[in-house]
């Protein structure tokens, strides 16, 4: 043994050290995502990219506090408000509104409705006089100073032109009209997603609920808004990671005690293991800024295919040194197919996808590592007890494979195949993100119920108007505002909030003022003027501008690169394609739609992971070919066609549909199987094969199953398709010795 | 059974007082059925008073304010909001739910929206005071006043702003 092969073992582990150092550091300092359509990819442009991340509703939350009479509802509300919680902003809609009116009251007869200004374009001002009296003999209060500023009172008409809502404003918060509930409406200061804040900040929240909860046990509070939902799948991500982490790593523990009845295969295994964990997630912290917790939930399936490594490694070593050299090759070359697997993830535009790839990749090199250097160094030959039992029922299942015929299993392969392909071709993808996260039904429940207010809860789906400045884009949308009323009234969409309902541009100020100096002087409004013994008011320059007005509308206004952009948000969207027909023919105006986008991405995305699935294949195919030969290469292919198809029918016949993530699971059922079908093609003692693969696939099936259970759909999917996958793939893999009985001379090597 | 009599005495002692407050409450007759009405309405900044008349519909919780004289102009209240007749429909009128429901509630004598917003207070010559609690109420009105014997015949709302309405109410029952 040369110097540096010696070596080689030490500084193997010197780098884990470094790399576990890095990891101490690091760890505590870094944030972890648990959104899962943050992950997902888009195929919006870059600007509404960036609009996308500006125009953030996830910081919303709304709170419905019902059950009590009327007065205790506002004692709970006010007990509510008066501790405040760092990082959260109560809404105040009272003081917002008479922020409003005293800004409308300090700018009478700037601000007109369309109506009034259709009117005034055309000369008709009797209408506008009419209108005038009728307002003025209401019983119903008006603006300060109203008649010598406005004497046409058009300011009043235009604020009270603005639409109703179905709830009733108070100061700190609304009312329903039946005064059966209190609805408070708050903002928070960091991202949902922001796993630690976002955390601490809602068990504040649910301390203050409780504590009301308590002190009115009558109270019935409903939660809505995306800071519950996060923390939800936040923590049920992370406690599923270290749930089925446990398990799965019990289960190898028992594992190796029932087939070694020693301790030390648990020392070995540990040596492959811990390496794998440590470089994966460095790997992971060192690529990614922000992983997501996800990630880690996927890939604690490291531990189902590391332990694979070591299995075969222990196995191996435990025979002779000759033998341990003879299945490294068969190991490097499932490595190889197994990385080729992952690097096909590596391209794909899938940012989860993507962590779980860089964090495998160099788990499984890692692990590779550890074998070829470690074990051999740990484990002298003949060191380790290997059951008896379980040897002998290895032998008995391998010569049971024997009785059945080369010829039997292509016959039977291929018609099993094609029946696979056919149910394939029969059913049906979703690529709806939606189904990928599921909240507990509690908690739906309770945005439903809020929901059903109806008050500020808008669509995901909003319309943009670019333009080259604010004034530009205030203008342009006051000129869309006759189209969306219309599209309203065509029941497009229940309503719609632009800042264009609350201001109107300076230019269109001006114009309304030169247009309102006409009407006094027309005789109409002259005899209106003279019955109230009032002056005409001289026309106004103090315009409102978005510089000036305060309201929260003005937030629907970005700048996004050199140009505005105006958001126009929307209700009760139910007639997506026809708005989506209608806002393509308008210059400068889109339709902007996060889900739809992400589905057609994730469409996309399905029709790649199909090519690289098909491609991977191919490419195993060719690796085998070129190592085992022609005929172990297609039996091989196969092998993978079949456990891959199945387990794609199982799920499919389980979900009732096919999802993007059941095609990751099936490039990772490739990865494996290829493993055993390397193993089940080369010269190695097919008893041994038979024990490490056994082992292999039961601890991958552990891991793998566990994740079936997962709550989250995304994770249940895929976890059941590698598990099906994985079970396949090992009960016909030792088939292959039947079909390829004469291995390539070179087989064995690589 | 001295501790239960004592008990015994107290509620009775205690119910006149509680049968006093909702009597307080529900000093006028809720109002139902057609009425005719004079408005004056006193606007700062206008030499003379502005006055009108018409009736009001009070029926299935909805109010229909008529004003017949010197416009026609017609408004309907209900829980859900205020709407006002133009161009041969009602179309809605934002910001006015709170007077909508004021009016109602003054007219039909809901205590518990009077008692939800208003501290109440008595005033001399038959008169009660409603002072808002709390805004937007408040932003809109500084009191209003509840004048008459038995059934409520004058509404005077003092607006912030300065502005004051006189509503006189007649029971009229055969009004179209």
């Amino acid at each position: 043994m040369t110097k540096l092969a010696r070596l080689a073992p030490y500084s193997w582990l010197a780098i884990i050290i470094c790399l576990l150092a890095y990891l101490l550091l690091q760890l505590p300092q870094r944030q972890w995502s648990s959104s899962i359509t943050a992950l997902l990819p888009t195929s919006a442009e870059p600007w509404q990219q960036q609009l996308l991340t500006q125009v953030n509703s996830s910081r919303q939350l709304t709170l419905k506090l019902s059950g009590l009479a009327l007065p205790q509802l506002r004692q709970a509300a006010t007990s509510l408000l008066q501790q405040p919680i760092q990082g959260l902003s109560w809404h105040q809609p009272g003081t917002m509104l008479t922020q409003l009116q005293q800004q409308y009251q300090q700018h009478q007869s700037l601000l007109l409705s369309p109506q009034t200004l259709d009117l005034l374009q055309q000369g008709q001002y009797q209408p506008l006089v009419d209108a005038a009296w009728q307002r003025l003999y209401s019983p119903a209060p008006l603006l300060s100073e109203a008649l010598s500023q406005d004497p046409l009172l058009l300011t009043q008409q235009f604020m009270e032109q603005q639409t109703a809502g179905k709830l009733m404003l108070q100061q700190a918060w609304f009312e329903t009209r039946q005064g059966d509930a209190v609805v408070l409406y708050a903002e928070t200061a960091t991202d949902p997603f922001d796993r630690v804040p976002a955390s601490a900040l809602q068990q504040q929240l649910a301390q203050q609920l409780s504590a009301l909860s308590a002190q009115w046990p009558q109270l019935h509070i409903a939660r809505s808004g995306v800071l519950f939902h996060a923390v939800h799948a936040s923590a049920n991500a992370s406690f599923e990671m270290q749930f089925y982490g446990t398990i799965s790593l019990l289960a190898i523990l028992l594992l190796l005690v029932f087939s070694f009845r020693s301790a030390r295969p648990l020392l070995l295994a540990t040596v492959v293991l811990l390496p794998a964990l440590i470089a994966g997630l460095a790997a992971l912290l060192l690529v990614f800024q922000q992983p997501h917790v996800l990630a880690l939930v996927f890939a604690t399936t490291l531990i189902g295919i590391a332990i694979d490594y070591s299995f075969h490694g222990m196995l191996a070593a435990n025979q002779a040194r000759s033998t341990f050299s003879a299945m490294l090759p068969s190991l490097a070359l499932g490595l190889l197919t197994t990385l080729l697997g992952y690097l096909a993830l590596l391209w794909l535009p899938f940012g989860l996808l993507q962590q779980v790839a860089v964090f495998m990749l160099a788990g499984l090199v890692a692990a590779f590592i550890s074998v070829w250097l470690l074990l051999p160094l740990l484990l002298a030959p003949r060191q380790l007890h290997n059951s008896y039992w379980l040897q002998h029922s290895c032998a008995r299942i391998t010569q049971g494979y024997q009785r059945a015929t080369a010829l039997w299993v292509w016959l039977i392969g291929l018609s099993a195949s094609a029946v696979v392909v056919f149910l394939l071709l029969q059913g049906r993808f979703s690529d709806d993100v939606r189904l990928f996260s599921q909240s507990p039904p509690g908690l739906l429940q309770q945005e439903a119920e809020v929901r059903a207010l109806g008050a500020q809860q808008w669509d995901s789906r909003f319309l943009v108007l670019l333009a080259d400045s604010t004034e530009q884009a205030l203008a342009q949308e006051h000129v869309l505002q006759s189209t969306l009323t219309q599209w309203q009234q065509q029941g497009w969409f229940a309503r719609w909030q632009g800042l264009s309902q609350q201001l109107t541009s300076q230019q269109q100020q001006a114009a309304s003022q030169q247009l309102l100096q006409q009407a006094y002087q027309s005789p109409a409004l002259q005899t209106y003027l003279s019955q109230l013994q009032l002056q005409a008011p001289s026309a106004r320059t103090d315009w409102l501008t978005t510089a000036n007005f305060t309201s929260p509308l003005v937030k629907q206004h970005f700048r996004v690169g050199t140009q505005t952009a105006a958001i126009v948000l929307l209700q009760q969207v139910s007639e997506a394609a026809l708005l989506q027909q209608a806002v393509a023919q308008l210059p400068a105006v889109y339709l902007l739609d996060p889900i739809a986008d992400t589905n057609s991405s994730l469409q996309q995305l399905r029709s790649q992971l199909l090519t690289w699935l098909l491609l991977a294949l191919l490419l195993s195919i060719a690796v085998l070919s070129w190592r085992r030969g022609i005929k172990a290469a297609l039996a091989s292919a196969l092998l993978l066609t079949l456990a891959i198809g199945a387990a794609l029918c199982f799920s499919l016949w389980r979900q009732q549909h096919l999802n993007v993530f059941n095609l990751v699971a099936a490039l990772l059922v490739l990865a494996l199987a290829l493993d055993y079908a390397v193993f089940f093609t080369s010269t190695l003692h097919k008893t041994e094969v038979m024990q490490a693969v056994l082992l292999s696939a039961a601890t991958s099936c552990l891991a793998f199953g566990m994740l079936s259970f997962s709550q989250t759909p995304a994770v249940a999917s895929f976890g059941f398709t590698v598990f099906s996958g994985v079970a396949l793939s090992a009960l016909l893999a030792p088939l292959l010795t039947l079909i390829c009985h004469k291995e390539a001379v070179s087989g064995g090597t690589l | 059974m001295i501790r239960l009599g004592c008990v015994l005495l107290l509620a009775l002692l205690l119910m006149p007082a509680q049968a006093t407050d909702s009597q307080a409450l529900l000093r006028f007759k809720p109002l139902q059925g057609q009425l005719s009405f004079n408005q004056s309405k006193q606007l700062q900044g206008l030499p003379v008073a502005l006055k009108s008349s018409g009736y009001i519909l009070l029926q299935d919780g909805q109010l229909l304010w008529h004003t017949t004289t010197p416009v026609d102009s017609k408004l309907l209240v209900s829980p859900a909001g205020v709407s006002q007749w133009q161009q041969q429909q009602y179309v809605a009128v934002a910001g006015s739910e709170f007077v909508g429901q004021l009016m109602l509630a003054v007219l039909q004598q809901q205590h518990q929206f009077i008692n939800d917003h208003f501290a109440l207070s008595d005033a001399d010559n038959d008169c009660q005071l409603l002072q808002p609690l709390q805004a937007p109420l408040s932003n809109l009105f500084v009191q209003i006043r509840l004048c008459g014997e038995a059934t409520l015949q004058r509404i005077v709302l003092q607006e912030s702003n300065g502005n004051s309405t006189t509503i006189d109410l007649q029971p009229e029952a055969n009004l179209d």
